[in-house]
């Protein structure tokens, strides 16, 4: 029995990932906008070298301090330097020392340098993040598939040598979270496009093979819009059947045919995804304005589903 | 027709996830060895992206031949699929000289995490392998398909971080006594920190070679050999991220040659410079939305144009415009075809 759309968009944690370019932070900016309208706190926390919400709301750049992006709308950006400062004062409990030690040349390349240092530091900070009560919900924008998978199976490749001591409590408190099915969901968000459905169904086995991991919503983005109903279809295809290259409507028909087989495409695909994925499911249809826009039309559509 | 100087012999693509990094490198691959240059494209990206676009069963962590739609050019592609652990091995067999020395490391347990698929692990073993593959005399060109973002500058900065790390002093200093140490042992652990110093004294004899490679690779990347292609979507959210790109490509002092922008038009939508169009009887009913369509798609276009335009004139580089694939692109005809039908960017001709 799956946990509802609105229980599941309420929890306190939630990650986002699917594959790149779906429209992730825009589905995650809608989802944190209708969260402020109805009163919460949320907080966008970004992992990846540059910030989509600041683009997005047309707001100020993201830095690692939480910044008011729209009304209501909090985000930031887990950068690597401030994230292991932060780090080190949670073991150290001086800030000066632990800036001071950060600054120590050797130990800098050691940190710039050793694997693992920057995905740990990144966990540490979400867990921190998490456990302050100013913030919820708290959600997580994973960069692509592969930054997911890296994510969630850190502790497994890590806890091979960190059997114990400080950085394994950072692992320990970061799989606590993601185990808890209170607090955390996993979101999966994707288009109707080929390459985009198998990589999001090669990355919902992979999820679900992390048993301990609670699977969210499956949001697909930018649904193609029905030009043409059936009818007109038909007309069209008898029309290309008779048409010759240098009639001047022979342009139009091959267009007509090229976003004929686009929404085909997209059928096809919404189809394999209600096949293979069985997650609730959240549809958006495509939309040509500019971001704040889509992303005011996304947020109505979450409200309209009355989640919150 | 896009075309990589005859001086360039390794050309990263680089750009935010899903743009059609991996399509773009196979397709600049395929377009070199059509110009009768000896390819290899390598992909840092695990997905099957690469082998599915060259329409290929499976890449594996060695070079694969493969078949161009048209011989005659004298080319030959190549193509690699990067895996961490196999690459990481190889290196540590072949900088040993002898097998116990190599199967100690192997056997470590701090080895053994890092090779896995961790991020820096992953660029350090990319840099051996351009490294390597480089230098191979059965290759004219290198074509690096990075992986997303945050780990595609990773790529770029694995070589420098790596020759300030294996630094003398560093190592010596992280053997040798220090507060520094003891507050080391207090955020990392006192299990961690000497399993890594056994790690570094264990992996002692790999420091040179190391670090000489990644002198040599940063080397080879401020040169005017490597060339920097940045792919982005054509839409306005995503060059803004193209420009977040661009600019720490740049903050590290490389120069990014051309943009690439996928997706940028329906080459259906182009009907050659005819002017109005008088339908027949049988269309009439249809006629208004035919109109509607097109002009839509075309403001489309012209509205990603303005974003376009403008970023290749900041930026100082040459651009290109793709159209998007109405199918999947699965293999090397299709390719060709697809980037065959590249637009250079610039003011209407």
């Amino acid at each position: 029995m799956h946990a509802s759309l609105r229980e599941l968009l309420t929890r306190p944690v939630q990650f986002f990932t699917g594959k790149g370019g779906v429209g992730k932070s825009t589905v995650l900016g809608a989802v944190a906008t209708s969260a402020a309208r109805a009163g919460k706190r949320p907080l966008i926390v970004e992992l990846g070298i540059h910030t989509s919400s600041s683009q997005l709301f047309h707001g100020p750049i993201v830095g690692y301090e939480p910044a008011e992006v729209a009304p209501g709308v909090y985000a930031t950006r887990v950068q690597f330097e401030p994230a292991l400062v932060d780090y080190l004062t949670s073991r150290l409990k001086l800030r000066p020392i632990a800036t001071l030690f950060a600054r120590n040349t050797s130990l800098r390349r050691l940190f710039m340098a050793a694997p693992g240092v920057d995905e740990l530091v990144a966990l540490h900070r979400v867990a921190q993040l998490a456990a302050d009560e100013r913030w919820g919900p708290i959600l997580v924008d994973l960069e692509s598939t592969g930054h997911a998978l890296m994510f969630f199976d850190l502790p497994g490749v890590l806890e091979v040598f960190l059997k114990d001591g400080p950085l394994r409590q950072v692992l320990d408190s970061a799989s606590a979270l993601v185990r808890d099915e209170q607090r955390c969901a996993v979101h999966i968000v994707t288009v109707p496009e080929p390459l985009a459905v198998n990589e999001t169904i090669q990355l919902y086995e992979r999820l679900r093979e992390h048993k301990d991991l609670h699977l969210g919503c499956l949001f697909i983005n930018r649904i193609p819009r029905v030009w043409l109903d059936e009818e007109e279809q038909q007309l069209v295809r008898a029309e290309l059947d008779a048409v010759t290259e240098a009639q001047p409507w022979a342009p139009d028909l091959a267009l007509a045919e090229y976003l004929i087989q686009r929404r085909h495409t997209a059928d096809k695909c919404l189809r394999g995804l209600r096949r293979d994925i069985d997650l609730p499911t959240m549809a958006f249809d495509a939309h040509d304005e500019d971001s704040s826009a889509i992303i005011e039309a996304l947020s109505r559509e979450i409200e309209r589903s009355e989640v919150w | 027709m896009i075309e990589l100087s005859d001086e360039c012999r390794l050309a990263f693509c680089v750009g935010v996830g899903g743009v059609g990094k991996t399509t773009l490198a196979a397709a600049l691959g395929l377009q070199e060895a059509l110009r009768g240059r000896s390819v290899l494209v390598l992909t840092a990206d695990p997905a099957r992206r690469l082998a599915d676009a060259l329409g290929v069963q499976g890449l594996r962590d060695v070079a694969s031949n493969i078949p161009l739609p048209s011989r005659g050019s004298g080319g030959e592609l190549h193509a690699l699929m990067l895996e961490t652990k196999a690459s990481a091995d190889e290196i540590i067999r072949r900088a040993a000289d002898d097998e116990a020395r190599a199967q100690r490391v192997l056997d470590n347990r701090i080895y053994q995490a890092f090779s896995n698929t961790l991020a820096r692990s992953h660029a350090y073993a990319a840099m051996e392998r351009i490294h390597e593959t480089v230098h191979d005399p059965r290759y004219d060109l290198v074509v690096v398909d990075t992986p997303p973002a945050q780990s595609s500058i990773e790529i770029l900065d694995a070589p420098a971080r790596l020759v300030r790390f294996l630094d003398q002093r560093v190592v010596r200093w992280f053997r040798g006594g220090a507060i520094a140490r003891r507050l080391l042992r207090m955020v990392a652990g006192d299990s961690l920190v000497t399993s890594l110093t056994e790690f570094l004294t264990e992996m002692a004899f790999l420091r040179e070679g190391f670090a000489e490679r990644a002198r040599e690779v940063r080397a080879l990347m401020r040169s005017s050999s490597t060339s920097f292609v940045l792919v982005s979507s054509a839409d306005s959210v995503g060059i803004e991220a193209a420009k977040s790109v661009a600019a720490e490509v740049a903050a590290r002092d490389f120069e990014v040659a051309c943009v690439m922008f996928n997706r940028a038009f329906i080459p259906e939508v182009d009907r050659g410079g005819r002017g109005p169009v008088t339908y027949p009887e049988s269309l009439a009913a249809l006629a208004p939305k035919l109109e509607q369509m097109r002009t839509l798609l075309v403001q489309e276009e012209e509205q990603r144009l303005s974003n376009i335009i403008p970023f290749c004139e900041e930026l100082g580089a040459s651009g290109w415009c793709l159209p998007e694939a109405t199918r999947p692109l699965s293999d090397t005809s299709a390719l060709a075809a697809w980037i065959g039908r590249a637009r250079p960017v610039g003011p209407p001709a």
